[in-house]
């Protein structure tokens, strides 16, 4: 049998060693904790980008078939912008068309017409009325009729086309609604800024 | 009756001597208590070094709800119970070995059973069955009452009173018409 002292030198011992054990294991299950949170923060930081991307994506998609179907459909600003718009007037007699590319005023005038579109649909939509997408529309006009064409170059290479004709609003592929006076004026007026 | 609790408080406030008092309170009569399970002074030290080694790692588990004494014996005991489940493996202990275990233990004996009639009642436990052993050893070897008893035993009062019952029961039996003396 040992002596008391020889048992409590032992008992130090075996202490000191198990607390080394002890803080040992805590270390490392602190090491453990920290590389799962960098871990899950890593994982879920990959799983946002991805997902963010995907929708990105389907949103992309969804308004480059939206404004290949639908002309009344709003521009979205966040992933498509429009980067230039062409003038044609009329009483030009070289047909030279006037290049606008600041966004601003482009933006401004884009805006105004498919505004107008809109409300246009809408309001055939109230009266039963099909004149906005009637099949047979006469884009000419008669010979003597003021011709105005704009037309919209997108940032994803997407153009669109529309010509005013007296009154008449024109968009493809054959969309036509008629401006009221008001609407006639303020589009000439906007025009007429670029010219 | 303080059973090293005021000693346990000094030493956690930082007096290292007062685990000292601990020892010589106390270690001896938990070697002794562990032999009985294990039957090996050996064993029995190194599982008492282990139970006062908790006071060390473990400081704030002890809350002074119970004595010192009971608070180590329950550790004691459930080491032991430790020791002997996982003990697979029959250890074959030679010739000389058993002497020398047999000294070691009369020599622990003599450390705490000073009194004659003690060492003599001692002899009659070793042959009673377990929980006997065990209730007759806390309660008469060490003073413990039938709440401490209960405790360290994982038992309850009336348990602790009806084993001790039978333990003085069998143990006059087992002492002859000297049991009456004894007890």
């Amino acid at each position: 049998m040992r002596e008391l002292n020889e048992c409590k030198a032992e008992i130090f011992r075996r202490s000191e060693q198990k607390i080394k054990e002890r803080k040992k294991k805590h270390m490392n299950f602190i090491a453990f904790c920290v590389i799962l949170c960098i871990s899950l923060t890593a994982l879920s930081a990959i799983d946002l980008t991805l997902l963010s991307s995907e929708k990105n994506k389907d949103t992309e998609n969804t308004h480059t078939t939206h404004y290949d179907t639908d002309i009344s459909s709003p521009l979205p600003e966040a992933t498509i912008s429009i980067v230039g718009a062409q003038i044609t007037y009329p009483h030009n007699i070289n047909n030279e068309t006037i290049t606008v590319s600041q966004q601003d005023k482009i933006y401004g005038l884009y805006r105004f017409i498919e505004d107008s579109f809109i409300s246009a649909k809408e309001d055939a939509f109230l009266s039963g009325s099909s004149e906005l997408n009637d099949e047979n529309v006469n884009c000419g006009g008669n010979g003597n009729a003021a011709r105005y064409t704009v037309r919209f170059i997108f940032s994803n290479g997407i153009e669109k086309e529309y010509m005013l004709i007296d009154d008449m609003l024109y968009g493809n592929p054959n969309n036509r609604i008629q401006l009221s006076e008001e609407q006639l004026n303020i589009l000439l007026n906007i025009l007429d800024t670029y010219q | 009756m303080d059973n090293g609790e005021s000693s346990y408080r000094r030493f956690l406030d930082g007096d290292e001597s007062a685990f000292d008092d601990i020892m010589k309170k106390l270690f001896r009569n938990l070697v002794f208590f562990i032999n009985r399970y294990v039957n090996d002074i050996y064993a029995a030290e190194d599982i008492a070094i282990d139970a006062f080694s908790e006071l060390i790692i473990h400081k704030h588990r002890y809350n002074f709800k119970v004595s010192l004494k009971t608070y180590l014996f329950m550790i004691g005991r459930s080491r032991a119970l430790d020791y002997i489940r996982h003990k697979k493996v029959i250890d074959l202990v030679g010739l000389s070995d058993a002497e020398a275990l047999a000294d070691e233990k009369q020599v622990l004996e003599e450390i705490i059973l000073k009194d004659e009639r003690k060492r003599t009642v001692n002899e009659a436990v070793e042959n009673l069955p377990g929980n006997m052993r065990d209730v007759i050893h806390l309660i008469y070897f060490e003073d413990m009452t039938y709440e401490e008893a209960a405790k360290v035993l994982k038992k309850n009062k009336k348990q602790i009173d009806n084993l001790l019952y039978r333990a003085k029961k069998e143990l006059r039996i087992i002492l002859g018409k000297d049991g009456d003396l004894f007890l």
